[in-house]
């Protein structure tokens, strides 16, 4: 094994996880295995046998698991390095041989855990959000080096102010109540008749087509409908009860951070939106929310799933509304966007022969790059040019025959896909290009983000159309 | 915003691509002539302890494995020199271009300012070879690429000038 780090002359301190690694690894190991196989033998899951046998057992692979959890512990401890002075690096060379390279400026957050069996040996766990991906970790160091580092680490991140950069709140938080700010300002407040309607329709049209099968024969052969169809109808249509709750009373208020989002009938729910958070936005219409004219807007958040807890995330801006609705809603986040004043290119008419079932358009304004797609069901989705990540263009075999590409834009992870499909190939190399060089401008123009303008003035008599007109 | 008019997707934006090391062939060979033989063996094992003895199809199917395992690393040999081939990349001043692919081809394309970090990574073969993989994380996980087969030296090199570059761009997702 390779011990020594190819450095490059300059003398730098290359520092080890604390030698007592090994001990913590062993000690969580056998912490975990006792926690579950006692639970496992209170609950009375095993078989027993003459208990005398059996403990000797027990004791034999905890040890033997121990002794396992305490080599690879000293493993990591002998085989991970790193160094933290001009640049952050962490070397692991277990199997294979890994550096990793960290930019401080972005690191997202530095958290420092500390399991039991770490915090009475004295040591703890650097946990490095980065952003997007797992966070990397340094296990274990001695206290004072955990805390140094992090302080090390959050100020080497200070240095360079990040502009996105929550100011401690979590998407999914609710404002600190103590701070009297501006009283919060109703903007928007979903219509009930929508909300019923659309969680109705969110059920999709192939749960209709079943039901009504099912009840139609039902009705047939016993001439009445059991209580007990209705129920396992139920089940069918949770999905209707699960919207109808979730989106009940979905209001929006504008307050200081940004936008307040409240809903949900049983479990009142209360989210703070950062507008500058928003990634990417789409548009989304069912079949049967079509034949309504109803649409739902969903979002791409940083930071959203973060927190374990799901329904602290901001997927959905606008549970159900009309199409004016939805322009009004977006023009809250994005007040320089309006779908309605998008000029759609067609992808080519010979791109259709791979996609004659449906119509699939794109464009891109000064702020903003979208697509449209429409198949049975329908969908905009729009991302900024400031938050576009990255580019990219693929042709699959059958694409190549005919001489198309799809261009895809890269947001970070969440429910909006940006993706142009079957575009002549100089068409899509151009688009490319061109959504490459806007995004880099965009990035270094603030101005150019689409929240940049003065919010729009909220109309806190706006009322949503009414339903049926 | 390129005037130039494009003919082909994948052309490079700079006058060529940056290939592969030429080891990194070998490499490819060696990963498939170790994963496709143990594939088909717990394939083959599977198989031969959940079926019963006296079933008549059971020879078959395990024929019909053997074959398959055979014909999967027979295919996966004859690509590799092609495939190997189909890789490049091109730095420029703000991003880096990367692509790749044999059957169904790509392009991708990220800004050093979106790299949240940069890793290098040489598993047991590829470290006999003294070749290293790069891999640039991006907040996007569809938009995170690598570059493999790179000489190690090479690869720090790229790693760094990576991070470098990221530093001086405007930084925030």
């Amino acid at each position: 094994m390779e011990q020594d780090t190819p450095l490059e002359g300059t003398p730098q301190k290359i520092e080890r996880p604390s030698p007592l690694t090994g001990l913590a690894n062993a000690w969580l190991a056998v912490v975990a295995v006792v926690f579950f196989g006692g639970r496992e033998l209170i609950e009375g899951n095993f078989d027993t046998g003459p208990l005398g046998g059996f403990i000797w057992i027990a004791v034999g692979a905890l040890a033997v698991i121990a002794v396992i959890a305490l080599g690879i512990g000293l493993l990591q401890w002998r085989t991970t390095t790193f160094i933290v002075d001009d640049e952050f690096r962490i070397e692991r060379r277990l199997v294979s041989r890994t550096t990793t390279r960290i930019d401080f400026t972005k690191v997202q957050s530095v958290d420092i855990h500390r399991p039991l069996a770490a915090r009475v040996l004295g040591l703890a766990e650097v946990r490095i959000d980065v952003g997007g991906q797992a966070p990397q970790s340094l296990r274990f160091l001695k206290n004072e080096r955990a805390e140094s580092l992090r302080d090390h680490l959050l100020a080497r991140m200070g240095q360079a102010t990040l502009p996105t950069l929550p100011d401690g709140a979590a998407p999914g938080e609710a404002p600190p109540p103590s701070t009297p700010a501006t009283p919060a300002q109703v903007v928007y407040k979903a219509s009930t008749k929508h909300v019923l309607l659309g969680s109705f329709l969110s059920m999709g049209i192939l749960s209709v087509l079943i039901a009504a099968v099912i009840i139609a024969f039902t009705l047939i052969l016993a001439r009445t409908i059991p209580i007990v169809l209705l129920i396992a109808l139920l089940g069918i249509f949770w999905q209707v009860p699960k919207q109808l709750l979730t989106n009940w009373g979905f209001t929006i208020s504008r307050v200081d951070e940004g936008l307040q989002i409240q809903r949900g009938a049983l479990t009142r729910v209360q989210m703070t939106l950062r507008p500058d958070r928003v990634q990417a936005v789409a548009i989304d219409q069912s079949l049967l929310m079509r034949l309504a004219g109803l649409h739902t807007i969903r979002l791409t958040v940083l930071g959203n799933h973060l927190t374990a807890d799901e329904s602290a995330n901001i997927d959905v801006l606008m549970p159900f509304g009309k199409w004016d609705e939805a322009r009004y809603v977006l023009g809250l986040i994005w007040p320089n966007v309006d779908p309605e004043t998008f000029a759609w290119y067609a992808q080519s008419p010979r791109g259709r022969r791979l996609s004659w079932f449906a119509d699939h358009n794109f464009t891109i304004t000064d702020d903003v790059f979208a697509v449209r797609h429409e198949m049975l069901s329908h969908s905009i989705r729009i991302v900024p040019h400031a938050r576009v990540q990255g580019l990219g263009i693929q042709q699959g075999a059958l694409q190549r025959l005919f001489g198309f590409g799809t261009v895809r834009a890269h947001t970070i992870d969440g429910p909006v896909h940006v993706q142009a499909y079957h575009l002549d190939v100089p068409v899509a190399r151009q688009l490319f290009e061109d959504e490459l060089a806007r995004s880099t401008a965009a990035r270094d123009d603030k101005a150019a983000e689409p929240f940049a303008a003065e919010p729009t003035a909220a109309d806190p008599t706006w009322a949503p159309p009414a339903w049926p007109r | 915003m390129s005037p130039k008019h494009t003919v082909s997707l994948f052309e490079p934006p700079v006058d060529r691509w940056e290939r592969l090391s030429p080891k990194y062939l070998v490499v490819k060979l060696i990963g498939i002539l170790i994963w496709w033989p143990i594939l088909t063996g717990g394939a083959f094992a599977f198989v031969w302890f959940v079926t019963p003895d006296d079933w008549s199809g059971r020879r078959a199917l395990l024929t019909t494995i053997v074959v398959a395992g055979v014909l999967m690393l027979a295919w996966r040999a004859i690509r590799a020199p092609f495939a190997v081939r189909r890789w490049g990349y091109a730095e420029r001043d703000e991003d880096v271009y990367l692509t790749r692919g044999l059957l169904s081809r790509q392009l991708t394309c990220v800004p050093y300012g979106r790299m949240q970090l940069v890793e290098v990574n040489s598993g047991p073969v590829e470290r006999l070879f003294g070749l290293a993989t790069v891999s640039m994380v991006t907040a996007s996980s569809s938009g995170a690429v690598s570059i493999p087969g790179l000489d190690v030296a090479d690869a720090e090199a790229v790693r760094d000038r990576f991070i470098n570059r990221g530093k001086h761009l405007r930084a925030g997702i």
